[in-house]
């Protein structure tokens, strides 16, 4: 095995890489879906009631009700748009503020309220937006509530926000498109346009292609790894065993990778299989989203040695003898991942010699 | 003619078997999410009450804690505790014989309310203001404050009895999933006929372009409407509303027929159908995240072609719609999906001259 040619096949192998949708694809997806989690689905996911306001006039209560943190609240414009707006669901219930509301409410006018409530809201909702809305006016009047509350919380209070369930789907999903699909799709393209063949016929062996290959995915997923916890705050406080950790993982994602492109005989082989076994392989990344699940399941799936000491050491800046056991298991499926590219290996290079 | 290339070209598929059975799985993998998704919906918060020496001739009921608390009652303080550590509630209140006198008489009193542990401040903050607001408007008097508005009510929305699970929410995204991927499936079908030459090969004979370009559509209407066919037959969604669940699911084909045809025409090779039809699937998905998501939804997103399939089979399915309800929608779909394989067809022709 020559490093020289490898480094050569590692170039072309990136100069190509900027042609194509995959590698473009394992650049971008995760920035994005990153930014996503990051401005959208923290909101999506949460379940905090949503309540939409039409002020006529200029209402105190508004302010309150903007700056509570259990509900979420929108002002809308005018009463159509509010109106639009619960009838898509967009907001649970709405409220139409007559221009003298805070005048009605301290007995001056007529004491009415216009609430449109989304014919599929839930109860719960519905109650804890208009015991908010009733406390907000007995605040903005002055009336003294009889009731107070004091309210204890148990066990150390962590909260897992769903920024942080996402988390795990994020970091494997960049592991798994750089590592899996860069190599394999390079080596699928490399068969279907025969220069697989070509390349073999000069002094490079497939050895060296193959690791090339490898070497590019392992990069990249490492590379994106880091981009991705970096972007997340989750980048933990040691960096040298993080860098490690994400080789490692790399190093396995990209083996099979490299392993998945030389038996797959077509791109669209390789999208059917990645479309069938993606929830096998984002299953402990899921399973984690999940936390009323028994986590134990997450441990059968390979995957959740690739991930599980990546969010140890960034998130719980655990040490390496907290993950030493995961890191075992990992080193040895990368060492099986070898052995059966290793055996495979040698039956292609022959039907590769036949076929120059 | 067209049915001896319709023929064919399902036998090309289906000699295939590692693909044909990999859609089979696909399939499958559908059906598996549509029934791991919970079917019912938790319409209140499980809440557990322990009150303290709680009077014999009391029932809880006329405890008022709200509308939107499922209350449970505990033996003692410390089950009530345990209960919550272990997470089968979110929220507990120990009301004690003092507190009870307390609200009882209309005096002040102080609640002691436990929350689980990892229990969002946001929900902390909910469940406080509605066991205070539920118990203060019981111990003021009726004209003072917020007890004395007078609430003018209205419900909007679709014609449904109460909130819809998540799994009657996403049946129609599964279906425009399995239709915007089939969409990449028939492009990459006539791009590698036109770059093996085994089009121009066809159109040599006696096969005109028409013929050839309906048999295309054939085929790929045809597995779009089999697959989407029997989700919504195995789902149990083909029963509620058989005919115009299959009429929406037969136009819904010939729209994503249509832009197989377009993404074929602007396409060069296989990466490039992929990269086309993963643009084409974000778009076409993007309204279904409104029925899926309500909070995402916008206007805008009923410019969407795919807005009128997944909206007609959201209301057929889940609100009951009939056919007249819908024909606008549906309408849409056929001049839409018609529109685009006569676009697509044209651009196609233009390439093979």
């Amino acid at each position: 095995m020559n490093l020289g040619r490898i480094g050569t096949l590692f170039m072309k192998e990136i100069r190509q890489g900027a042609t194509n949708f995959f590698f473009i694809y394992a650049l971008i997806m995760p920035v994005v879906l990153s930014l996503i989690v990051a401005l959208v689905f923290g909101d999506l996911f949460s379940e905090t009631p949503r309540l939409g306001v039409y002020d006529a006039g200029e209402s105190e209560v508004v302010a309150s009700l903007l700056a509570e943190d259990h509900i979420q609240t929108t002002v809308y414009a005018s009463e159509s748009a509010l109106r639009d707006a619960v009838e898509r669901g967009v907001v649970m219930v709405g409220l139409v503020l007559a221009p003298d509301f805070d005048a009605a409410i301290r007995g001056d006018a007529q004491r009415q309220l216009t609430v449109i409530y989304w014919a599929e809201s839930l109860a719960k909702d519905i109650a804890i937006i208009n015991s908010t809305v009733d406390q907000l006016v007995m605040q903005a009047v002055e009336v003294e509530a009889p009731v107070t509350i004091n309210s204890t919380q148990l066990g150390d209070g962590v909260e897992i926000s769903w920024t942080e369930r996402l988390l795990p789907v994020i970091v494997l999903m960049t592991l798994m498109l750089g590592g899996i699909m860069v190599p394999a799709a390079s080596l699928v393209d490399e068969k279907q346009k025969r220069t697989l063949s070509a390349l073999t016929i000069t002094p490079a062996t497939l050895l060296e292609v193959y690791s090339a290959k490898a070497l590019v995915g392992v990069v990249l997923s490492t590379i994106m790894g880091l981009i991705v916890l970096i972007l997340n705050n989750a980048f933990g406080g040691q960096p040298a065993l993080l860098l490690t950790v994400l080789g490692l993982s790399a190093v396995s994602a990209s083996i099979f990778g490299v392993l998945l492109g030389s038996l797959v005989k077509d791109i669209n082989v390789l999208l059917a299989v990645i479309k069938s076994g993606a929830l096998i392989l984002m299953a402990p990344a899921l399973i984690r989203m999940v936390p009323d699940l028994p986590q134990w399941i997450a441990q059968v799936f390979p995957t959740y040695y690739v991930l599980n000491p990546v969010l140890e050491v960034s998130q719980n800046n655990t040490g390496l003898d907290g993950i030493a056991v995961d890191l075992v298991v990992l080193v040895a499926i990368i060492g099986a991942l070898v052995l059966a590219l290793v055996l495979l290996f040698e039956r292609q290079q022959k039907q590769l010699a036949l076929m120059s | 003619m067209i049915a001896a290339l319709v023929q064919k070209d399902v036998k090309l598929f289906f000699r295939n078997q590692f693909f044909a059975l990999i859609t089979a799985m696909g399939l499958v993998f559908y059906l598996l999410i549509y029934f791991l998704l919970p079917a019912d919906v938790e319409e209140t918060l499980p809440f557990a009450v322990f009150v303290e020496d709680m009077p014999a001739d009391v029932a809880l009921a006329e405890v008022p804690l709200g509308d939107g608390l499922a209350v449970s009652t505990f033996d003692s303080e410390e089950s009530l505790i345990q209960a919550l550590q272990n997470g089968d509630y979110m929220a507990g209140l120990v009301l004690s014989a003092e507190t009870m006198a307390a609200i009882g008489q209309g005096e002040a009193a102080t609640l002691n309310v436990y929350y689980a542990p990892g229990t969002p401040s946001e929900m902390r903050g909910a469940v406080d203001s509605m066991l205070g607001s539920a118990l203060n408007a019981h111990m003021l008097p009726p004209d003072a404050a917020a007890a004395g508005i007078d609430r003018v009510t209205e419900v909007v929305g679709l014609n449904v009895d109460g909130p819809l699970s998540m799994r009657d929410r996403i049946l129609p995204t599964l279906v425009l999933m399995i239709l915007a991927i089939e969409v990449m499936g028939l492009a990459t079908l006539i791009v590698e006929e036109i770059e093996h030459g085994t089009a121009q090969a066809l159109l040599i004979t006696p096969l005109g372009t028409g013929q050839f370009f309906a048999s295309k559509a054939v085929m790929g209407m045809g597995l779009a409407f089999v697959q989407v066919f029997l989700i919504m037959l195995l789902s149990g969604g083909l029963l509620v509303a058989p005919l115009l669940v299959t009429l929406a699911l037969l136009l819904g084909c010939l729209l994503i027929t249509g832009f197989s045809f377009i993404i074929a025409a602007i396409a060069r090779d296989m990466m490039s159908v992929i990269a086309w039809g993963m643009m084409g699937l974000i778009i076409l998905v993007l309204p279904s995240l409104a029925i899926v998501f309500p909070t995402m939804g916008s206007g805008w997103m009923d410019y969407i072609p795919s807005h009128y399939l997944i909206d007609t089979l959201h209301r057929a399915i889940n609100a009951g719609a009939t056919l007249g309800d819908v024909t606008a929608n549906l309408l849409t779909l056929l001049v839409i999906g018609a529109g685009t394989l006569v676009l697509g067809s044209m651009v196609l022709r233009r390439r093979f001259a």
